[in-house]
C-alpha cells in the first residue's frame, strides 16, 4: 500500500516536471529556407513525382488561400509536383449560385466521383498522393507542404513517359504513355490519364475581400477538365511486373470544345488499388507525370 | 489502426476477458457472492433519404444511412472495465464522413486501490473548466475526443487531488498525431485546514498543465515540437454567493486554425453567482485570445480539440432560433453573460395559486481590440479594452406560469443579433437581426394524457428572411407520444424558396427502450469552423431511432 502511494507520488511529480519542460518557444525567424529534395535513386532512370489534388469551387470563399499554397509549392518543386484543381460538389455547383457568377460549370463526372468516394466534406481540402498522413486522407491546406516533402523523399517505383501528338484541325490527341518499372510492381496498378487547363478565367469568391467578396475574372489554375480513360483508369498488368518491365498504353481523344488547347496539360498517374477489406478507399498514387499538350 | 482493421478481434478479446466473470456470475446463484454489475446502453439512428429537388437535397446513392453504438460496462467492487462498439454505415448526412465504418474506439479497464485510481485504455477527462483539457463525447453531434492511454488519480490527503495523464486523442477511427501529457491538482482548503472545516466560507485552488508533442515535418516553418498550456483556478463561496475564476496561457502554437501565427494565447473566465430560494443570479465574463489547441496542429473542423472554450451564451432549444447558435471564436473574443431567474411565491399577486417563474438572460460577444502585425506573431491586443465589432447579442425573457392543475404556459421573447460573417467565417451576410416570440401551451386532458402546442414566429432582417412555426404534441403517459410540426420560411427573399419544412414523429417508451419513427423535411445549412466550411445538405425522408438502456 505504502509502496503504491510512493510510486504514485513519484509518477505524478515526474509527470508535472516533464510537462513543465515540455514547451518549445520559437523565436524569429520563423521560417526555414526550403531545400530542394534530395534526389532518390538514379535520376536518369526515374524521378519521384507527387500528385496534389486540391478540392475547390468558385463559391468557396476560403479556397483561394489554399490555391495560393498549392501554387507556392508548385513553384518550389517545379515539375516534381503535379497539381490538379478539382471543382466539385456544392461549392462548384453553378445551378445553386447564379448571378453574378455566371461561371462555366467546371465540375466533371470524375471530379464528382472523387469528391464523394474519398469523403470530402469541407473545402478547401486536398490529398497528397491519396495517402493518409497520421490517419487522415483528407488534408487541410496547412498540411500539404509537409506531406509533399515526405512523399518526394521516397524512392520512385516506376517512370511514366508521355508522348502527345495533337492535331489542331480535328482537335484530336494521340497519346502514348509508357510505364517502366524500376522496382517490381503490382497487378493492382492502374493508370489514370486526364487533362487540366491553366488558366480558366471565371468567377471566384474570396472572403479576404470586402463583401460581396467576388472576383469575376479569377484565374483558376490546373483545373481538371476531363478524364481521358475514366475515373479509375486502366489496369496495367495481369501478372506482377518485374523490374524493367515496360507497358505502353495508347489513347485517342477529342478535346472538348470549351477547352483551350493552348492551355492544356496532360496529367497521368499510377495508383495502386491494393485490396483491403476494411478500407476500400485505398488508391495510393505511386507516380505521376505531366506534359503540355502542345 | 488495428482497431479499424480488426474490430472483431477486440470484441472477442473483450468477451474472453469477461468470461471468468460471467462464469462466476452463473455460479453466484448458489453461492450469492458479489458478481459485479453489467450495464450499458444502445442507440441506432436510421435514415431513409428521398430526393427532393424543391429543397435541393442531394441524391444519396445508398438511400439509407445508419449510425449506431453499444456501450457495455462491467463493475465489480473496485474494478471496472468497458467498451463501446460503433457503426456508421454510412454516417447519416451532417456527420463527418470520416466516421465511415465499424469499430471499437473505446475500451478501458481500471480499478481503485486505496488512494490511487488507475485507468488504462480510453477515458474522458476534464481539468478545471476545460480551458486546458476537456475530453468528452456528444454522440448526437458526432463529437468524440476520447483519450487513449494511462490516467492516474491520486488522493493522498482529504481535500487534495492529483491527476496525471499520457495519451493519444481519438480522431474518428484513428488517432491524432500529437502525444498529450498533462497533470491537474486541486486543493479544497476547507478539508485541509481543520479550523475551516465547519466554516461558512468554502475555498478551493487548482492548477493544470497540458503539453502536446508533435514532430515538425513542415519544410517551410520552424514549428514548436512541444506546445504547452497551463492554467490556475480558484473557487470561493460564502452564503449564497459563489465566485469561480480560471486563467489559462498557451505558448506559441502555429496551426491550421490560427493561420500559422506564433503569438501565445490566453483565456480568462470569471463567474459570479448568487442563489437563494426562488432567486438565482449569475454573471459571467470571458476573454479568449488565440486559444485553439488541438492534438494535431493541422486538424480542422470539429476534430481533435484538446481544450474547451465555453460559448457563454444561452443554448436555446426552441426550433426556429436554433438557426442562429453562437460558436466560440477561439482565435479571439470578449464576452459577458447575465442570468436572472425569479419565482414569484405562490399566493402572491404575481405568483398566483401555483407560482410564476420569470427568467432574464443577456449575452454579448465582441471582437478583441487588436491591431494586425506584419510578422508571424499575427496581431497585438489590449487586455482592458473591447473591440468594436459585434459578434453576437442575445436578450431573452421567459415567463413560465401554471394557471391551473391542467393548464401551463411558457411565453418567450428573444432579441438576437448574429454576425453570420464572423461566426460562420464568411462575408456578404453581415449582421442578422432577429426577433422571436414563442407561445408554449400545454393542457393536461387527464392524468395520463397531455397535449402541448407551440407557436413560434421569428422575424429576420437579412439572410433567409422570416419564419413561422407550429408544433402539436400529444402524450399518453408513460408510453406514447406523437408530434407534428411545420416550419414555414415565408419571408425568404427568393419566392421559390418560400418553403414549408414539415415533419412528424411518433414514439414509444417501454421497458427502458425508446423507439421513435419520424418523417420530414430538414433545411440545408453551411457549418463553418475556423474558416473551413462544411455543407450539411437539406434532407427529406423517414427516420427511425431506437435507444435502449440496461
Amino acid at each position: 500500500m505504502k509502496i503504491t502511494r510512493f510510486y504514485a507520488v513519484i509518477l505524478i511529480l515526474s509527470g508535472i516536471f516533464f510537462s513543465l519542460n515540455s514547451c518549445d518557444v520559437i523565436e524569429a525567424p520563423y521560417t526555414e529556407s526550403l531545400v530542394a529534395p534530395t534526389d532518390t535513386g538514379d535520376t536518369s532512370v526515374a524521378v519521384r513525382k507527387v500528385l496534389l489534388e486540391d478540392f475547390t469551387g468558385f463559391y468557396c470563399g476560403t479556397c483561394p488561400p489554399a490555391s495560393e499554397i498549392a501554387a507556392a509549392l508548385d513553384s518550389t518543386y517545379a515539375d516534381r509536383l503535379i497539381v490538379v484543381g478539382i471543382h466539385a460538389n456544392f461549392f462548384a455547383d453553378v445551378s445553386l449560385h447564379s448571378a453574378p457568377y455566371n461561371s462555366p460549370d467546371l465540375r466533371t463526372p470524375a471530379g464528382e466521383e472523387y469528391y464523394n468516394f474519398f469523403g470530402i466534406s469541407s473545402n478547401p481540402s486536398g490529398m497528397v498522393n491519396r495517402k493518409k498522413v497520421s490517419g487522415d486522407l483528407i488534408l487541410s491546406k496547412n498540411a500539404w507542404a509537409s506531406a509533399v516533402a515526405n512523399e518526394l523523399a521516397l524512392q520512385p517505383e516506376l517512370k511514366i513517359k508521355l508522348q502527345p501528338q495533337y492535331s489542331a484541325n480535328d482537335r484530336k490527341l494521340n497519346l502514348s504513355a509508357t510505364i517502366t518499372y524500376v522496382k517490381p510492381g503490382s497487378i493492382y496498378d492502374k493508370l489514370v490519364v486526364l487533362i487540366t487547363e491553366t488558366p480558366v478565367t471565371a468567377a471566384q469568391k474570396d472572403y479576404r475581400l470586402p463583401s460581396p467578396s467576388n472576383i469575376l475574372d479569377y484565374k483558376h489554375k490546373h483545373v481538371l477538365r476531363a478524364n481521358i480513360n475514366g475515373t479509375w483508369g486502366d489496369i496495367l498488368n495481369t501478372t506482377v511486373p518485374a523490374t524493367g518491365t515496360a507497358v505502353t498504353k495508347t489513347f485517342e481523344y477529342i478535346l472538348p470544345a470549351q477547352v483551350n488547347p493552348d492551355n492544356v496539360h496532360i496529367v497521368a498517374f499510377v495508383h495502386r488499388q491494393t485490396p483491403d477489406s476494411q478500407s476500400d478507399i485505398n488508391r495510393e498514387v505511386i507516380q505521376a507525370e505531366e506534359v503540355s499538350l502542345k | 489502426m488495428k482497431n479499424i482493421l480488426f474490430p472483431c478481434k477486440h470484441l472477442c478479446l473483450l468477451l474472453l476477458t469477461l468470461t471468468p466473470f460471467l462464469i462466476q456470475a452463473q455460479k453466484s446463484d448458489s453461492t450469492r457472492t458479489d458478481l459485479g454489475n453489467i450495464s450499458g446502453n444502445f442507440q441506432t439512428d436510421f435514415q431513409y433519404y428521398r430526393y427532393d429537388s424543391l429543397i435541393g437535397t442531394p441524391r444519396v446513392p445508398e438511400k439509407t444511412r445508419m449510425n449506431g453504438f453499444l456501450n457495455l460496462n462491467y463493475t465489480r467492487g473496485k474494478f471496472r472495465m468497458g467498451t463501446r462498439y460503433e457503426s456508421y454505415l454510412n454516417p447519416i448526412l451532417g456527420f463527418d464522413p470520416r466516421f465511415v465504418g465499424n469499430g471499437i474506439m473505446y475500451r478501458y479497464a481500471g480499478y481503485t486501490q486505496g488512494d490511487l485510481d488507475i485507468t488504462v485504455g480510453h477515458f474522458y477527462e476534464q481539468f478545471g473548466t476545460g480551458l486546458t483539457l476537456r475530453s468528452y463525447e456528444e454522440r448526437n453531434l458526432g463529437f468524440d475526443n476520447a483519450l487513449d492511454g494511462v490516467r492516474l488519480k491520486y488522493n493522498p490527503l482529504p481535500g487534495v487531488y492529483f491527476k496525471g495523464i499520457v495519451a493519444k486523442m481519438r480522431s474518428f477511427f484513428t488517432y491524432g498525431a500529437g502525444l498529450i501529457r498533462g497533470g491537474d491538482g486541486e486543493v479544497l482548503i476547507n478539508e485541509v485546514i481543520p479550523a475551516w472545516k465547519e466554516g461558512k466560507v468554502r475555498w478551493s485552488l487548482g492548477g493544470s498543465f497540458v503539453s502536446r508533442y508533435q514532430a515538425d515535418e513542415d519544410p517551410i516553418y520552424k514549428l514548436p515540437l512541444n506546445v504547452a498550456t497551463g492554467a490556475g483556478r480558484t473557487m470561493f463561496a460564502v452564503g449564497g454567493f459563489s465566485l469561480l475564476g480560471e486563467y489559462a496561457y498557451k505558448i506559441n502554437d502555429p496551426s491550421a486554425t490560427n493561420n500559422l501565427i506564433y503569438r501565445p494565447g490566453d483565456a480568462a473566465f470569471l463567474n459570479l453567482s448568487y442563489s437563494q430560494k426562488g432567486l438565482g443570479i449569475s454573471l459571467s465574463a470571458k476573454r479568449i485570445v488565440n486559444m485553439d489547441f488541438r492534438a494535431d496542429r493541422t486538424a480542422f473542423g470539429n476534430n481533435l480539440n484538446i481544450n474547451f472554450l465555453p460559448a457563454l451564451t444561452k443554448q436555446h432549444t426552441y426550433r426556429l432560433i436554433t438557426l442562429y447558435p453562437y460558436a466560440t471564436q477561439p482565435n479571439g473574443e470578449v464576452g459577458i453573460q447575465g442570468d436572472l431567474s425569479y419565482t414569484f411565491p405562490k399566493k402572491s399577486a404575481l405568483g398566483g395559486k401555483y407560482g410564476t417563474t420569470l427568467t432574464f438572460n443577456y449575452g454579448l460577444i465582441h471582437s478583441l481590440d487588436s491591431t494586425l502585425r506584419t510578422d508571424e506573431l499575427g496581431y497585438d491586443t489590449k487586455f482592458a479594452s473591447i473591440g468594436e465589432k459585434l459578434y453576437f447579442e442575445d436578450f431573452n425573457v421567459e415567463l413560465s406560469k401554471k394557471w391551473s392543475p391542467k393548464i401551463k404556459t411558457i411565453l418567450t421573447y428573444i432579441h438576437l443579433d448574429y454576425n453570420k460573417d464572423v461566426i460562420e467565417g464568411r462575408t456578404g451576410f453581415g449582421l442578422i437581426r432577429t426577433q422571436t416570440a414563442i407561445v408554449d401551451f400545454s393542457y393536461k386532458i387527464s392524468a395520463k394524457k397531455n397535449i402541448r402546442a407551440e407557436f413560434q414566429h421569428m422575424g429576420v432582417k437579412g439572410d433567409m428572411g422570416s419564419w413561422a412555426m407550429g408544433l402539436l404534441e400529444y402524450t399518453i403517459a408513460p408510453k406514447w407520444f406523437v408530434a407534428v410540426w411545420d416550419e414555414y420560411n415565408y419571408g425568404n427573399p427568393d419566392d421559390i424558396k418560400k418553403l414549408h419544412y414539415y415533419g412528424g414523429s411518433v414514439g414509444l417508451i417501454k421497458n427502458g427502450n425508446r423507439i421513435t419513427a419520424g418523417y420530414g423535411r430538414q433545411r440545408a445549412g453551411i457549418f463553418c469552423v475556423g474558416g473551413v466550411c462544411r455543407f450539411v445538405p437539406a434532407s427529406n425522408g423517414f427516420s427511425l431511432s431506437v435507444t435502449s438502456t440496461f
